[in-house]
């Protein structure tokens, strides 16, 4: 089970099938080198228990000699070695069925599988294909060898033919294997979704989601407050009131704010960017009537990159909204601290206060405008309130350049 | 011991085996063909012969067991569900030489041993290399033994250790290749699937997309009423009576229309294209990762384009766990046979079993179920 897993955890069709031939293709050479393997005892026993020890020597060196070639062509699979293990595994093939005749006649008729476990190698031919065709054309060349053999040997030794049944049950099993596979993936095509698609569209969608919660929240700072302004103020506007209004519709008919957290903060250095944010946020809460005292304790840099003092200004800013539109007071603190680990951000009103656990689902302030942005830094907020004791609401944001950066 | 050997073909590659009934399909009929055609060629040389056909229909029994234990949307197969087949093959392999005792079949002719290397090619996309090893390690004891008690006649072409060999190889070989089958998939896939672990970073260009999709929607929301008044207040310099009861309304159209996108999940979007009702009370689909988004926005996406689906019928329900983890229910009504219905499921299916825990599939109720864990922060 992978629930965290960063992809979809499975392989593109394509992909799959190479590996599953592959996989039926090293499987095939297994068989090959453990039919060989098997048969060096078997002939060590049988021509023992027919005493001719002195003449083992010859035909084990052959099935030595196939498995060598098996082995080449495992570790180095390619179309030259499969050629000259076809080639030379069939001359040691017929070497090997020549060397057991000389040593007892009987065997060729009564221990055929001895003699056809190097044929059977033969028909598996292939070490690591990646295709089922290749494969099967290899398998029924590797026949056309273990054939040759069959048909050769009896001729060479003037007796009457035994079918070989090993080799062609090998055959038909590799092309059965390689059939399937191919059946498999064309029904797998045909059924299987484009998952690779399917991905990439869920994270556009995310994407797309994450710009529509920050438009959402840039629209609640800027159209909303100022509707807000509107509904509230009688004649005439003066003329910061007029460039803001101005600077707020001018800012939604172009995309880039959807980049940039907090554009009304223009902040300039890693350390020195949120005081100077700050210091402008007091200015301007100054003059819609809210004045903002600001301790800092921080006893260490802010290392904030711009965008990330961004955010948190955007956050505070929305804060010190909540603090002008509903405590009541015409007073607030804001203190700044550090640490290695982390930046915290302390808002405190001595207003009405609210029971946080009350605040319907409906209201975006603190869920859009505050939490959402600076759990986007990884951070975390706290509010502490009761109604008639006033408002704490503390930041705390990983002391590093942020998510963005 | 490496991982990969405890890892089956069927959990590192799902998809490649949503097709797998065929595999042992195929497989069970070659045993029958092969059996039956074995003990017909050598029928005067048994001195059982019905026996032996009963030993090979507790083997194709096994094969058939496995078939049904594999097919789409059941549980994973793992060694329980082994157990039953493979205790068949064993029975079926010590029948077989009980009744070979009396008869005058070479070694080399016993069906027995090509019978468990199709049992453990049956197995093999749904065992791990160290599974495939231990049951080709028993049976290769139980052919050894079954040989050397079964198989007399065989003396007179081999020696004794050679008849105990023949009947080992067939099983050995097996082993090896089925061994082998699954490894190589395993590490294979494994490695290719490193490959591709991570997603790639979003583009420049796909971050511009983004944005230009969204300040178009908010545009188009803004852009017809909000944005001309609050112009045309600021150009006036004053608000009337009139400019205030509009700021109101439009401030309270704006809010329930923030209010309304906040609250919608991605399972809400993909609910206003489509008949599916969602319930999400606690607002589980957003802490769904992406990759579970994706593999259960297949399943739905295909579902609500199928034409066999009834209106009304997909019902979906996410309930928030004591341990913070999710559990979700999916309901369906598919107007499909069962093989049709099943195909259609099976790969989104599988694709969710690699995101997901614990899921499972109720046929009769044509109910899906899972759970997803709580999300590191």
């Amino acid at each position: 089970m992978t629930a965290e897993a960063a992809r979809i955890v499975v392989l593109p069709r394509e992909l799959a099938s190479g590996v599953i031939t592959t996989a039926v293709s090293r499987a095939a050479l297994g068989v090959a080198i453990a039919s060989v393997l098997v048969a060096i005892p078997l002939v060590v026993d049988v021509l023992l228990a027919r005493d001719a020890a002195h003449a083992i020597a010859f035909p084990i060196a052959c099935l030595v000699g196939i498995l060598a070639l098996l082995t080449i062509m495992g570790v180095w699979p390619s179309n030259a070695s499969r050629t000259v293990f076809l080639v030379i595994g069939t001359v040691l093939s017929f070497v090997y069925a020549i060397a057991l005749f000389e040593v007892d006649s009987t065997l060729y008729a009564d221990a055929g599988f001895l003699f056809n476990r190097p044929l059977l190698a033969l028909v598996l031919v292939g070490g690591a294909i990646r295709r089922p065709l290749p494969g099967f054309l290899w398998s029924a060349a590797g026949f056309v060898c273990a054939a040759i053999v069959s048909v050769a040997t009896p001729l060479f030794l003037h007796v009457r033919f035994v079918p070989s049944w090993g080799p062609i049950l090998s055959l038909w099993v590799m092309s059965a294997a390689f059939l399937a596979i191919a059946l498999i993936h064309s029904t797998q095509q045909r059924n299987v979704p484009d998952l690779a698609k399917l991905e990439e569209d869920t994270r556009r969608l995310d994407l797309e989601n994450q710009f529509e919660q920050r438009a959402a929240a840039i629209v609640h700072d800027t159209v909303l407050s100022d509707l807000t302004v509107v509904m509230t103020t009688a004649g005439a506007l003066d003329d910061r009131a007029r460039d803001r209004l101005r600077a707020d519709v001018a800012t939604l008919a172009d995309a880039t704010w959807l980049r940039e957290s907090a554009p009304a903060l223009g902040i300039e250095s890693p350390d020195a960017g949120l005081r100077n944010g700050l210091l402008r946020l007091v200015s301007l809460y100054q003059w819609r009537g809210l004045t903002v005292d600001v301790a800092d304790d921080s006893e260490h840099v802010v290392r904030f990159s711009t965008e990330t003092s961004a955010v948190a200004g955007a956050a505070l800013a929305a804060c010190l909204d909540n603090v002008l539109n509903h405590s009541g007071v015409t007073t607030a603190e804001v203190v700044l601290g550090s640490t290695p680990e982390e930046v915290t951000i302390m808002v405190v009103d001595n207003g009405v206060g609210f029971d946080p656990e009350a605040v319907p689902t409906d209201r975006l302030g603190i869920r859009s405008s505050i939490v959402q942005r600076i759990e986007s830094l990884g951070g975390s907020v706290r509010i502490f309130s009761r109604p008639g004791h006033g408002t704490s609401v503390l930041f705390a944001i990983p002391n590093r350049p942020g998510p963005h950066a | 011991m490496h991982r990969s050997w405890r890892v089956t073909p069927q959990e590192t590659d799902p998809l490649s085996w949503f097709t797998r009934p065929l595999i042992p399909t195929v497989l069970s009929s070659v045993l029958a063909i092969y059996g039956t055609v074995s003990i017909a060629l050598t029928w005067n040389l048994l001195a059982y012969p019905l026996l032996e056909l009963s030993a090979l229909a507790l083997a194709v029994l096994a094969c058939v067991l496995v078939q049904r234990a594999t097919l789409p949307l059941r549980k994973r197969f793992g060694t329980r569900q082994a157990l039953l087949p493979l205790l068949l093959t064993l029975t079926a392999l010590v029948v077989s030489a009980v009744g070979g005792r009396d008869s005058q079949l070479l070694v080399q002719h016993w069906w027995v041993p090509v019978g468990i290397g199709i049992l453990l090619g049956t197995l093999s996309p749904y065992s791990s290399v160290r599974q495939l090893l231990a049951y080709g390690a028993i049976f290769t004891a139980a052919a050894t033994v079954g040989a050397a008690y079964g198989f007399p006649a065989s003396n007179r072409v081999w020696p004794e250790l050679s008849v105990m060999l023949i009947a080992a190889s067939g099983v050995i070989i097996a082993t090896a290749a089925s061994a082998i089958f699954s490894g190589v998939i395993v590490n294979s896939t494994q490695l290719l699937l490193r490959g591709t672990g991570r997603p790639g970073p979003v583009t420049e260009a796909a971050n511009e997309e983004a944005a230009r999709q969204v300040e178009r929607r908010t545009l188009a929301r803004l852009g017809t009423r909000v944005a001309p008044f609050l112009q045309s207040v600021a150009e006036r310099g004053t608000v009337s009576e009139e400019d205030r009861a509009l700021a109101g309304q439009l401030a309270r159209q704006l809010r329930a229309d923030l209010v309304s996108q906040a609250n919608r999940s991605w399972l809400d979007s993909l609910a206003l294209y489509g008949p599916i009702y969602v319930v999400d009370p606690d607002h589980r689909a957003d802490a769904m990762n992406t990759v579970q988004r994706a593999a259960l926005r297949g399943l739905l996406l295909a579902v609500m384009k199928n034409p066999a689906t009834r209106d009304g019928s997909l019902f979906i329900e996410l309930r928030s766990q004591s341990d913070g983890s999710t559990a979700v229910a999916l309901s369906l009504d598919l107007d499909l046979p069962e093989g049709r219905r099943t195909m259609m499921l099976a790969p989104y299916y599988l694709t969710l079993q690699t995101a997901v825990q614990d899921l499972s599939w109720d046929p009769a109720r044509e109910l899906l179920k899972f759970q997803f864990p709580a999300q590191r922060p």
